[in-house]
């Protein structure tokens, strides 16, 4: 009895903005209730997908789960992280994995970016413009990654036809094949999947920029690449910043494109660690050390996205 | 403010919970199913229906074709009903190993051979011993049980039998003068420069003598190492070390690498190429002769345009004959409750009056050697190609850490056959990969 009386009590006088003499912990249920009670369902829906994944990972990475060399599983320890430091091929993938994420995400940047400021230009034929370029990020990926596999093709591909017919090579290049050039192709079929998104936030970011700066800064005498530096790129700093980080954290676990292009060769040139992480566990079945590796990928993936946004922001107060 | 934060709660929590629904849809969808069943069977229902789970990755053509073995048997065995889950090649193990590690693996599951033995060592196959009868197990090719076998009992059964053979345009051959295939790796060379042709003069090759590629691991290769006389592993006091760095291994990845650059017959690039990126060219007459498998038949069959231009031959001759057997076999898991009833189905797919209908409608080889007496399979050449370069077919390395032996091995050859490492290198290399794998066990 007192406490339906005492809801009802609160309630109204909560919209009156009388405080009342209710504990601590009361008044803070009343005023942080409704907002817990609203992220609930997806604080239970996070739990269940990614939290019990998590921990039931890191479970297993401090376990010895060889299948193949004995029944069962053992607590190891911290032993399964000891054999990432001294893994050989971990390390040559890390490094691989940075061009690829990096260089794929550069590329997809500038010419996103080129893309969004041509197309922000009007042209007759602009939204068709606009419109196909849409088209590398709207195919569905095995389908795309296929069309270029055909177009690299040494002998019969598009791309060495037209470099042969343009004399821009001697002779055919063998791109998927060759260790020289295996992950630049990898990385230039990721580009030209990834950069519509780019081109798309930037271009709405661009249009969101009030043509007063543009008008004022061409009064001053400023140039195209001086409003470009410090109008057009200082303004797009925050969407640049998310869809860089959001394009990174893709691309870091992508391998579609790399499965069907190469499938990590030749000889592991293009072998990224989503890759290594995959043959350990699901084709060698060293299932402790494949969860060491993913802990290890996660944490990466933390890292670079916390000093990532420590950057961004450390930018933003000195550039303000 | 409140308010407003209120409609954007309720929002994002109506998404959610929309995320949500396709995700609980599938539970919904799968009583249906079972209910028409219970009631058709109108005989007194004493017991309920046992459910046995199918997994597999059959194509278009063979799925058809299994959902009809699937029909005839539940009509047979109104106790018994199979419930048929076909994935896609390309995330198939993934799904099925997530399902084992789980504990909810499917009863029946189909794998291919290094899977097979993998999953016999890890302790996921059943042992079939008490469900195959010895008459049974005595039908197959022995090659093909070797995966299967561990101990002297049996642990799946073969459901596909294929073997690389010699594919090649005749009409090519012809054009060239060439009376026949080639049957030595001397011929093969020989007839491969003649086949070889230039015929826009930049000083490449448009067309070339033969495609053989690194894409699939090692797969591809096996026959010519076996050719050259190598051997994957050997026994040394008492423990299994890799012997495939041989001189015989190595003089066959130097083959390979000197059909690309000493005789210049076969085209650059194929250490990362499928299987399509040569049979293309070859469909399309810019390539004379690739290796290929059962699987292929239909495909070239298909295409009329190529009708009499081509045929298969036993692949050639180095040291000695050798080819490498494929195909795919299904495991009755460990894990599954209803043993008996799953062996029933396995028994019943078998049965001589079945394969021989699966053999026939999808042109493949039949899987027991006893079928090969059908008049059906004698008077196809192409049957009795497949069916003797079967004799001379071998299994690929079946010990537990077969798959890691295999990955560092068709590393090794995509490693030479782009150029990154000489073949001495990249198969010394391998071998003391292999090596310290083998010997951590």
């Amino acid at each position: 009895m007192p406490l339906v009386a005492g809801g009802r009590d609160t309630s109204a006088c909560y919209r009156r903005g009388v405080p009342q003499s209710l504990s601590t912990a009361q008044s803070w249920l009343r005023r942080n209730g409704p907002g817990y009670l609203l992220i609930l369902p997806a604080t239970l829906l996070l739990a269940a997908v990614i939290a019990y994944p998590l921990i039931s990972l890191f479970r297993m990475s401090l376990h010895d789960i060889e299948p193949l060399r004995h029944p069962g599983e053992t607590y190891c320890g911290i032993d399964n992280y000891v054999r990432l430091l001294s893994d050989p091929d971990l390390r040559s993938s890390l490094g691989q994995t940075a061009f690829w994420t990096f260089g794929s995400v550069a590329s997809q940047f500038v010419i996103g970016l080129v893309a969004a400021l041509v197309l922000n230009e009007s042209f007759r034929g602009r939204g068709l413009a606009r419109a196909l370029m849409l088209v590398p990020w709207a195919m569905p990926s095995v389908v795309g990654a296929f069309a270029w596999k055909w177009m690299y093709h040494a002998q019969y591909g598009l791309l060495n036809h037209l470099l042969k017919t343009l004399h821009l090579v001697p002779r055919n290049v063998n791109w998927l094949g060759s260790p020289a050039t295996a992950m630049v192709s990898v990385v230039i079929t990721n580009s030209w999947r990834g950069f519509p998104f780019m081109m798309l936030m930037l271009l709405a970011g661009i249009q969101n920029i009030p043509r007063e700066l543009y008008d004022a800064s061409a009064v001053d005498g400023a140039s195209f690449w001086q409003q470009l530096r410090h109008v057009t790129l200082p303004l797009l700093r925050s969407v640049v910043f998310v869809i860089t980080l959001l394009a990174a954290i893709w691309t870091f676990n992508n391998f579609t494109y790399i499965y069907i292009l190469t499938g990590g060769g030749p000889a592991g040139k293009t072998e990224i660690l989503i890759t290594y992480v995959y043959k350990n566990g699901f084709q060698f079945f060293h299932f402790g050390y494949a969860a060491a590796l993913s802990v290890a990928l996660f944490a990466i993936v933390v890292i670079m996205s916390a000093v990532y946004i420590r950057l961004m922001s450390g930018k933003g107060e000195k550039g303000v | 403010m409140n308010r407003k934060m209120l409609v954007l709660g309720l929002t994002v929590c109506l998404w959610l919970l929309g995320a949500c629904a396709p995700a609980a849809t599938p539970v919904p969808t799968t009583v249906p199913p079972t209910l028409p069943v219970t009631e058709p069977t109108s005989k007194p229902p004493a017991v309920e229906p046992v459910s046995i789970s199918v997994m597999h990755q059959f194509n278009d053509a063979e799925s058809d074709q299994f959902e009809g073995i699937v029909a005839r048997f539940e009509a047979e065995n109104p106790g018994i009903k199979i419930e048929v889950e076909r994935n896609n090649e390309a995330s198939y193990y993934d799904k099925l190993v997530t399902t084992i590690l789980g504990g909810a693996a499917p009863d029946i599951a189909r794998v291919e051979p290094p899977k097979a033995a993998q999953y016999v060592a890890a302790g996921y196959a059943a042992n079939l011993d008490g469900y195959v009868s010895k008459e049974l197990r005595d039908q197959f090719f022995e090659g093909t049980l070797e995966p299967l076998v561990k101990d002297g009992s049996l642990y799946g059964l073969p459901q596909d039998v294929a073997v690389l053979v010699l594919f090649y345009r005749t009409d090519m051959f012809e054009a060239a003068g060439l009376a026949g295939p080639p049957a030595t790796w001397d011929e093969l060379v020989s007839d491969a420069q003649a086949l070889t042709e230039d015929t826009d003069g930049d000083g490449q090759a448009d067309v070339y003598g033969i495609g053989l590629f690194g894409g699939w691991g090692a797969f591809e290769f096996y026959p010519w190492f076996w050719q050259a006389g190598g051997e994957m592993l050997k026994e040394e006091g008492g423990q299994v070390i890799p012997a495939f760095n041989s001189a015989e291994g190595v003089a066959a990845v130097q083959f390979w690498v000197d059909l690309v650059e000493k005789y210049g017959v076969m085209p650059e690039g194929t250490a990362t190429c499928g299987e399509d990126e040569v049979k293309g060219p070859f469909m399309a007459g810019q390539m004379a002769m690739f290796t290929s498998g059962p699987w292929t038949v239909a495909s070239l069959k298909e295409a009329t345009e190529l009708e009499g231009k081509w045929s298969i031959a036993p692949l050639p001759k180095g040291k000695e004959y050798a080819s490498v057997l494929g195909g795919m076999d299904l495991m009755l898991l460990e894990q599954s409750e209803h043993k008996e009833e799953a062996a029933k189905f396995l028994n019943f797919w078998m049965e001589d009056e079945i394969q021989l209908e699966w053999a026939k409608s999808l042109s493949l080889l039949p899987v027991k050697r006893t079928l090969y007496a059908d008049p059906y399979f004698q008077d196809d050449p192409l049957m009795q190609g497949f069916s003797r370069q079967l004799e001379v077919a071998r299994s690929r390395p079946t010990i537990p850490q077969a798959g890691e032996v295999d990955d560092l091995f068709g590393q090794a050859v995509q490693a030479a056959l782009s150029g990154a490492k000489s073949a001495q290198e990249a198969m010394d290399e391998a071998a003391q990969r292999a090596a310290e794998i083998l010997a951590s066990q």
